[in-house]
């Protein structure tokens, strides 16, 4: 049974994305552009322990693949098809050792497992997205998709595998429906990577049990969303979503959200976002902010911001004491000539521990806070650009302070890119103060395209901070795309 | 059942107001329009590229006398559909005034023939070379336009070519910018879609990337200001609207990044293996904007020794938190775990397993410590989660009906 659910989970976006495919195909096609890419990327690094032991070398190769495909039409009317799928493989290799011991864990040798939880799979080969898209169905009312695909909105990243439907109610409003399977780590071609925190699920098929307790099964778990765009004017926007996520054991998340931008004027805009976890009866994000944009030019912003971590349902974590965090955020951001930009920015945070009543058992910890700020100029030439960034929080919890500069040129008439970085940076941990460091660290990189339709790009780092001594990690990156 | 009324609740109230304003009439959609020159940075060096116009011209000079007209020289433009013709006056329509001597190129502008010498307009003319004037350069604009649609409209070319009227050679000044564009193309008013003007990749996206660098919205277009912070603040314009990012970028755009294919060191710079550690602690939220905790952030500290998964060889390195007396006895400071655990539980997870937690959290009954995890006012809401899902309960309480029945 769990085979075939398997199966029939893993072909449900292609399936789905097929028969939309046929359903909705138009009767005459004018043409279909197709768009290939390609991005091989190998890197080499090693890292140590917070303790200074335990060095691994590791080496990992990442490939992308993606294809991309569009309808057009004379008619202005027809709708568009979109065709959109991306496929991950990354392999790891290399080893963990222990000076001590002279003992090294090949993480490639399966008869070593019982030392590696299973989530380091091998190869990791997986489907970001695949979907198949119409849109300006029934004269630009209806869009339609099906497949592996993402929702972005104030509920986050979310990866799911089904089908969505969207009504374009005018240019005033859109409706959105949609519903499928989550898709969550353990299944083939799949990855957690947009899951609620909380829970390591992985396929334990074949592993010993009893040396992966952190892992608990995969688990199927079904969605519904649906989502409403309001253009009410050409001064509001908003949206308000809601999303259900339930499992075999109960529901994992179910969320409202509401985001709301609101044009006071040409030169002054406010928004909010408030999201609202159903079973928890809770605010976890509660957002307010305006923008400015003054007629000498630049723009400031002002924003609070309160956020409580919230964890998939179905895991301990859910129910456990959690205190939010305030944040107020001040930025400035100026313009210093046509090719040079300043931006300032300043926050301070508050982690409100004494948000639930205390008990003798549980005194008051009061409201820790830590601020800090930070100063970013850029400019851009046609020829080369440059960076500065610095940045400086302290507080309750200790300090970090770091500047990085980069410059990038192009030279030999366009044929070469040079990539160059260097960064300091100050960490003190108020919870361990003698983990406290200073770092420096370089990268030196180039970059040479291939006519238009290849890259490669090569890449140095070098670290050396009080902590681990000196790390290295190169970077080799190939990028392949078809041109119009 | 009522559950699931209950949730959809606002989904329908939405669907009301949406109706609502829509039969109100409201106005159709659209970006924040200009109203101030002020906000306006001049025309694109993206979309109009730099010139090379060595000549000497005076517009004003020219339009100030009586009938000439700028179609009069510019007699290409009315008909003029693709932004690569050649609009540039040629020498036959200046010598309908200028008595220009091609025979007797050598001669330079004279009390007798003040119009007709070539270095009258061919800025850096020289005598002893007389054939060779300094080529203009014009290239065309990254735009699709026509002239003749616009002059079909009746539309007079100062309406866009503001101000070319007064003054002398006209340069990219005096082309238009897009704050000049949307005063007609709004909504309500000419077609207002990106792709009527702006060039677009296969996939309908706008084309952003050009010889001379990134292509970014105007900074009128509030929200969507790409300044030097905008990677650090996109956020609030990604979760608001995505179809507006979707205009430029794609999935893949997102995913290159928000996957982590490679480190991007605008967000993660030098030494940020081990820097990372203080962030988190401030701010864990922000981490897990890209990175979940219970995968990406687990699996790397399994493999570095830190998490109390990871294999027994590789945990053997010293202990990661602070000394027990500290970090696990009472009484409860800033530097407990119980505070830390309040303060940023996501970090806990980057290593920990429910069953850590398990272990001295659950009931005596099930074997633990018997030391409640829950803040004081969980009795209140604790039976809507414990509805949602009764597996969390189960991990800890031994005796689930008197869980109901207190939850209840």
């Amino acid at each position: 049974m769990a085979a075939v659910s398997l199966t029939s989970r893993s072909l449900s976006p292609v399936a789905s994305a097929l028969a939309l495919g046929i359903l909705v195909s138009p009767a005459r096609s004018d043409a279909f552009d197709a768009e290939v890419r390609a991005e091989s990327t190998a890197s080499s690094w090693q890292v140590r322990g917070p303790a200074g032991a335990a060095v691994l070398s590791l080496r990992r190769f990442t490939q992308t693949l993606s294809l991309g495909g569009t309808s057009h039409s004379d008619d202005p009317h027809a709708p568009v098809i979109r065709l959109r799928a991306r496929l991950r493989i990354d392999s790891d290799f290399g080893s963990a050792c222990d000076p001590g011991t002279d003992r090294c864990l090949d993480e490639l040798n399966r008869s070593q497992a019982a030392e590696f939880a299973p989530l380091f799979a091998r190869r990791a080969v997986d489907l970001p997205f695949a979907f198949l898209e119409v849109s300006g169905l029934v004269r630009g009312r209806f869009d339609l998709r099906a497949g592996r695909q993402l929702v972005i909105d104030s509920l986050g990243f979310f990866l799911f595998d089904g089908g969505l439907a969207r009504l374009n109610l005018g240019t005033v409003a859109s409706v959105e429906a949609y519903g499928g399977w989550e898709t969550r780590a353990g299944f083939l071609l799949s990855n957690g990577r947009y899951e609620r925190d909380g829970l390591l699920r992985a396929d334990r098929t074949g592993w010993d049990r009893s040396l992966a307790t952190a892992v608990v099964d995969r688990a199927s778990a079904s969605v519904v969303g649906a989502a409403v765009d309001l253009h009410a004017s050409t001064r509001l926007d908003a949206r308000l979503t809601w999303r259900r996520i339930w499992t075999d054991e109960g529901i994992a998340e179910e969320a409202v959200a509401l985001r709301t931008d609101l044009q006071l004027s040409s030169a002054v805009r406010t928004f909010a976002e408030a999201v609202y976890m159903v079973p928890m009866a809770t605010v976890t994000t509660a957002a307010l902010g305006v923008e400015g944009l003054p007629t000498r030019g630049g723009r400031w912003s002002l924003e609070v911001l309160r956020v409580r971590p919230v964890f998939d349902l179905t895991s301990i974590w859910a129910s456990f004491w959690i205190d939010p965090t305030d944040e107020a955020r001040a930025s400035l951001s100026l313009p210093l000539g046509r090719t040079i930009d300043l931006s300032l920015g300043t926050w301070a945070r508050r982690y409100v521990l004494d948000s639930e009543v205390t008990t003798n058992t549980t005194p008051s910890l009061g409201a820790p806070l830590n601020a800090g700020g930070s100063a970013a100029v850029r400019v851009r030439r046609p020829r080369w650009d440059a960076s500065l960034r610095t940045a400086l929080e302290g507080g309750a919890l200790g300090m970090r302070g770091n500047a990085d500069v980069t410059v990038r040129a192009w030279v030999l008439r366009r044929a070469l890119r040079i990539d160059a970085l260097v960064s300091l940076a100050h960490v003190r941990d108020s919870l361990r103060a003698e983990r406290s460091l200073d770092g420096f660290g370089i990268v030196l990189g180039a970059t040479v395209p291939i006519g238009r339709i290849a890259q490669v790009s090569v890449s140095l780092e070098d670290d050396i901070n009080s902590v681990v001594g000196h790390r290295v990690r190169a970077i080799g990156v190939l990028e392949l795309r078809t041109v119009p | 059942m009522n559950h699931m009324r209950n949730a959809l609740l606002p989904f329908w109230i939405a669907c009301t107001l949406a109706v609502i304003a829509r039969s109100l009439g409201a106005q159709p959609r659209g970006p924040a329009l200009p109203t101030a020159a002020a906000m306006d940075d001049g025309p694109s060096h993206l979309i109009f590229p730099s010139q090379r116009l060595p000549l000497r011209f005076s517009h004003a000079r020219h339009l100030a006398l009586p009938g000439v007209t700028c179609v009069g020289c510019h007699s290409a433009a009315s008909a003029s559909a693709r932004v690569e013709d050649n609009l540039l006056p040629t020498e036959s329509s200046c010598a309908s005034c200028h008595a220009i001597d091609r025979a007797h190129p050598s001669a330079a502008s004279t009390a007798a023939n003040p119009l007709g010498g070539c270095d009258l307009c061919h800025d850096g003319w020289r005598a002893e070379a007389p054939m060779r004037v300094a080529r203009a350069e014009v290239p065309a604009a990254n735009l699709r336009f026509s002239h003749a649609r616009h002059a079909a409209q009746g539309i007079v070319c100062e309406r866009c070519h503001e101000g070319v009227r007064g003054v002398g050679l006209a340069t990219r000044l005096e082309l238009p910018t897009m704050a000049r564009c949307v005063t007609c193309h709004r909504p309500g008013g000419a077609p207002d879609r990106c792709t009527l003007c702006h060039l677009t990749e296969l996939d309908g996206r706008l084309r952003t990337h050009f010889a001379d660098g990134w292509m970014n919205p105007p900074r009128w277009m509030t929200g969507l200001h790409h300044d030097a912070d905008f990677w650090f603040t996109h956020r609030s314009s990604a979760a608001q609207d995505g179809t507006r990012c979707a205009v430029c970028h794609t999935e893949g755009e997102c995913a290159a990044c928000h996957d982590g294919r490679v480190r991007d060191r605008r967000t993660h710079p030098n030494d940020y293996l081990t820097m990372h550690v203080i962030d988190a602690r401030m701010n864990s939220d922000r981490c897990g904007s890209c990175h979940r905790a219970s995968t990406f952030c687990v699996a790397c500290h399994q493999r570095a020794g830190v998490a109390a998964s990871s294999s027994t060889l590789s945990r053997a390195f010293g202990r990661f938190h602070p000394p027990a007396a500290i970090w696990t006895n009472a009484p409860v400071t800033l530097r407990h775990h119980g505070a830390e655990a309040r303060r940023a539980m996501r970090t806990c997870t980057s290593c920990h397993s429910e069953q850590d937690c398990v272990t001295c959290h659950a009931t005596l009954g099930r074997g633990g410590g018997g030391f409640s995890p829950h803040p004081p006012s969980f009795l209140s809401r604790c039976g809507a989660l414990l509805r949602a899902s009764e597996r969390p309960c189960a991990l800890c309480h031994d005796d689930l009906d008197t869980v109901r029945l207190r939850c209840r």
